[in-house]
């Protein structure tokens, strides 16, 4: 785990800096929010995340090289989620009981200016006193203020924090939820 | 027969209370202060008195400052200095006598000193790129902020004065008394930050490919601070995001700036003649004529002329403001420059925008058309535009605004292709900072303090103006019914109210202390107005209350009182509560419906009747003539349901002997009876908005008022009777007050399904 953090800040400081919108004056925040669900019937998380589309474009378009025109006429849905899927498979971890597991995008749809990323990770096994550890880092090279608000949801019990560029880690022993 | 209907409430009351009512409490419960969310805000509000009335309109005493300007100014393109000199008039309308004046340095924000950036905390990264090492460990800073050279009284004598960051004391000889005035003058000089590194709210855009540079110039000079009967001198100093407390004046101001340069700024233009071309002058009177379209005053062909003349002899533009808080400028030997004329009142206004050619074709094809159509939106709702021209200033990444003049975004591709979102980003923000204008630019609120004041109240009005713009260009919105608005719709706050309270402050909190700025002091308040005026008020009574507040505070300074009293004063509607929950906490709405029971009429008394009898040690005997409801789930033959008259002979009955035959034509007979529990997870009291559906597939909206509440804030129960059979009951059917959980809003539940699962199915179809 130690090992994919660390890759993790490396490939994704070389960025920030680089993209500095006025922030008070266009009325713009940096916060993205993902909703984790375990699904215990069938052993799946399923993350629900709403970003703002421009950010999430600006990301792909620095990281890869590609503009994906997002919400536009000119937008192609099989290269979005391609790039999608590359791009959660590097920002988003789950671990439990020192098991990684890996992400799968599972489709994206739009909520006014807002775009909401679908993923999942599969054959997850949960128990009541799991030691669970999420890791977020969407958009946080690319904006230093980046705030990623997540709600943990698990065995009828809810957990929320801020992830950021500085803790971009989420940690739950759910013995003591 | 009275003395019939007396027993029967009695018996009714007794039934209804209860049996629990007979358990004997053997410990007492403290007492406690009042804590009803509908208790008036005499703790939350300040005192009324004879500044500011209890109604919300300034009382009798009601005073403000005034500080008149009159500057000189020269813009050093080559080396992106500006140098000024400024008298400053003050003119003391409080009854207090002041011993030293305060002026704003706002520019120092960007000193090299500046303790701006060490006001926020900040982790180590664990590896760095270089390029990001050297910005954050190894840069020189910006070598920005005010050089003030002297300050000077009338008759050329220095004063003493003294730099607290962003602010300075003037001390004055002896105490300026209530109604006189004092002149003083400032020279001063900066180097003009580049807007697009450092998110500045002014400075200028360098164009790498020709070697130009655009400049909006804001925050440029020394302003005098606000004293006002709430703050006394305003002493907050200018952190970053709280914006600018400023009081009304008249400002004279000369712009030198080189020849080949346009200009434009707050005030009017007093040297036309000096500054324009023939051709210029001749295709500005035709603009003043032209209500459906902009005339270009300097053509594109002229701007892109422009951008290699690099003059080196300079013109000087005079303008004179009247009544305003600030002022600005833009200047650029890049711009393109139109206008269009626009009736507001029975006054002609001109809709102005400034652009270089990267703004195009975007820019010439909408931005005065939009400033035009923003202009009678908000004077319908408020007051008439009273300044006589509104300029928009393409700058890129830029919102920010000014009296008469603000710089907005939205630049397309290079090769002229642009996205709806870039298009409708920059409809949307020049809506909004034209929208400024109005708030806080002539209801003068004090930004530094309330961040919500301005933003919300124009975010709000930016909801409706959008719309309104969309109806009145269609072709703007092409292939939509209604201009895609980001705020104002409920559903659209919902993620942010149901977030981590530890990282929520409620609107009623300084704009530096809060998490995040954008749903605070933007997007909330927009929300909650919307949900006022459309939900809780009404359009008729919300609209009259919301002009009045304009018109009371036009060219004054309100403070949140004035406005949530002003609110309540014009329609007769006490809002207290609403105010309480939406601004003075972090409060979320979640109503849900959690019990149905239903009852049928019948002759006989209920099992729970006969144990309250037995209990009681009645008989039927005892008891005067009633009629019961039974329980329907516990019925158990299969017999139909029949009508209350056929079910119940003691009803029957009466009705023979008190009731008319015309009477008992008339009367409603319903079948189907129901006592309904609505519960109140949610902390913000609500109407309550309630969509029956019945068994023949008919719907019926009922909504309660939010005094529903008032007794109980965890639950209340409301009887319901129909002669059809109710077969469904949603809460909040169309989505109108931002309840955060719609998972509960349904009876019969309806299972959703988790929302994951729901936005799957989208994404598939």
């Amino acid at each position: 785990m130690k090992k994919f953090l660390f890759f993790m800040a490396v490939i994704m400081t070389w960025s920030a800096g680089a993209y500095k919108p006025a922030h008070v004056i266009n009325h713009k925040f940096y916060l993205s929010v993902t909703k984790v669900n375990y699904n215990a019937e069938q052993k799946v998380l399923q993350l629900v995340t709403r970003a703002f589309i421009d950010d999430i474009e600006l990301a792909i378009q620095t990281r890869y090289g590609v503009a994906l025109n997002l919400d536009t006429e000119q937008e192609q849905t099989s290269l979005a989620n391609e790039y999608f899927q590359r791009y959660i498979k590097r920002m988003m971890g789950f671990n439990a009981d020192v098991i990684s597991y890996s992400p799968n995008f599972a489709g994206y749809t739009y909520d006014g200016d807002q775009i909401v990323l679908l993923t999942e990770f599969a054959g997850v096994h949960l128990d009541k006193d799991s030691d669970v550890t999420f890791e977020n880092r969407l958009l946080t090279g690319l904006f230093d203020e980046q705030q990623n608000l997540t709600h943990f949801y698990v065995f009828g019990a809810k957990k929320s924090k801020v992830l950021s560029k500085e803790d971009p880690v989420f940690k739950w022993d759910l013995a003591r939820r | 027969m009275k003395h019939v209907l007396t027993c029967l409430t009695a018996a009714f009351v007794l039934f209804s209370t209860g049996l629990s009512a007979q358990e004997e409490k053997t410990e007492r419960e403290p007492g406690h202060y009042n804590t009803n969310k509908f208790k008036q805000l005499y703790e939350e509000f300040a005192t009324p008195n004879t500044y500011r009335t209890a109604s919300g309109a300034p009382g009798p005493d009601y005073y403000q400052q005034q500080a008149d300007y009159v500057m000189d100014i020269l813009l050093d393109d080559e080396n992106a200095r500006i140098y000024g000199e400024e008298t400053i008039t003050y003119t003391n309308n409080s009854p207090d006598a002041l011993e030293f004046l305060w002026v704003q340095l706002d520019q120092n924000v960007r000193a090299k000193d500046s303790k701006a950036p060490l006001r926020n905390g900040s982790g180590m990264n664990l590896a760095y790129t270089p390029d990001n090492f050297t910005q954050t460990f190894m840069g020189e800073s910006f070598d920005g902020g005010f050089n003030i050279e002297w300050v000077k009284d009338s008759r050329g004598a220095a004063l003493p004065h003294v730099i607290n960051f962003t602010m300075m004391r003037v001390d004055l000889p002896a105490p300026l008394l209530s109604g006189q005035s004092y002149s003083f003058s400032i020279k001063w000089w900066y180097n003009i930050p580049d807007h697009t590194v450092n998110r500045a709210r002014s400075g200028y855009e360098y164009f790498p490919e020709d070697g130009n540079r655009a400049y909006v110039i804001a925050q440029f000079f020394p302003r005098m601070a606000v004293y006002s009967d709430v703050e006394g001198w305003q002493n907050h100093q200018f952190w970053g995001s709280g914006e600018f407390a400023l009081p009304f004046g008249n400002y004279d101001v000369s712009i030198t700036v080189p020849e080949d340069h346009v200009l434009d700024a707050t005030g009017v233009l007093l040297n036309r003649k000096q500054v324009f071309s023939k051709d210029m002058m001749k295709r500005y009177e035709e603009a003043q004529k032209s209500y459906d379209k902009p005339v270009l005053i300097v053509t594109q062909e002229e701007a892109e002329a422009a951008e290699k003349s690099f003059a080196t002899k300079t013109k000087t533009w005079k303008f004179r403001a009247e009544n305003v808080r600030d002022y600005g400028f833009a200047t650029s030997r890049k711009f393109i420059w139109d206008m269009m004329a626009v009736k507001v009142g029975n006054r002609d206004v001109m809709a102005v925008s400034l652009y270089p050619k990267e703004g195009n074709p975007l820019w010439e094809e909408w931005s005065t058309r939009v400033v035009a159509s923003t202009l009678k939106s908000y004077s319908s709702h408020t007051f008439d535009y009273p300044y006589h021209k509104a300029i928009s200033v393409h700058a890129k990444n830029q919102g920010m605004e000014y009296p008469m003049i603000c710089w907005n975004y939205g630049r397309p591709n290079k090769d002229g292709s642009y996205s709806d979102r870039t298009k409708y980003g920059m409809m949307s923000v020049i809506i909004h900072e034209v929208g400024h204008n109005f708030f806080p630019m002539i209801v003068n609120s004090d930004e530094r303090q309330w961040g919500w004041m301005d933003e919300g109240l124009d975010t709000f009005m930016q909801y409706l103006a959008e719309q309104e713009f969309g109806e009145a260009y269609p072709a703007a919105i092409e292939g939509l019914d209604n201009y895609p608005s980001r705020r104002g719709a409920p559903s659209a706050i919902v993620n942010y109210m149901a977030g981590d309270q530890s990282y929520i402050a409620p609107i009623m909190s300084n704009p530096e202390n809060v998490y995040q700025l954008g749903p605070n002091a933007y997007a909330k308040p927009a929300t909650a107005l919307n949900i006022l005026r459309e939900t809780v008020m009404g359009r008729e009574l919300f609209d009259h209350a919301f002009k009045t507040y304009s018109q009371r505070w036009m060219f004054k300074h309100p403070t949140p009182e004035d406005f949530f009293r002003t609110m309540e004063d014009a329609s007769a509607v006490d809002l207290d509560w609403f105010w309480r929950s939406w601004f003075y906490t972090t409060d979320y709405v979640d109503i849900a419906v959690s019990n149905v029971k239903k009852y049928y009429v019948s002759d006989e008394p209920t099992e729970q009747m006969k144990e309250y009898m037995a209990a009681n040690g009645l008989t039927a005997a005892d008891l005067p003539p009633l009629v019961y409801l039974a329980d329907l789930d516990a019925k158990e033959s299969d017999e139909e349901i029949k009508d209350p008259l056929s079910a119940s002979s003691t009803l029957s009955e009466f009705m023979m002997d008190n009731m008319t035959a015309e009477e008992r034509a008339k009367v409603k007979q319903p079948k189907y009876f129901y006592e309904i529990e609505f519960e109140k997870p949610g902390g913000i009291p609500m109407p309550l908005i309630v969509e029956y559906t019945y068994a023949d597939g008919t719907k019926e909206e009922v909504r309660y008022p939010v005094e529903i509440w008032r007794k109980n804030d965890a639950s209340v129960k409301r009887v319901f009777s129909s002669d059809k059979e109710l077969v469904g009951i949603t809460v909040d059917p169309n989505l109108e007050t931002a309840d955060i959980d719609t998972s509960n809003n349904s009876w019969p539940k309806v299972d959703q399904g988790s929302e994951f699962e729901q936005l799957k199915d989208q994404v598939q179809q």
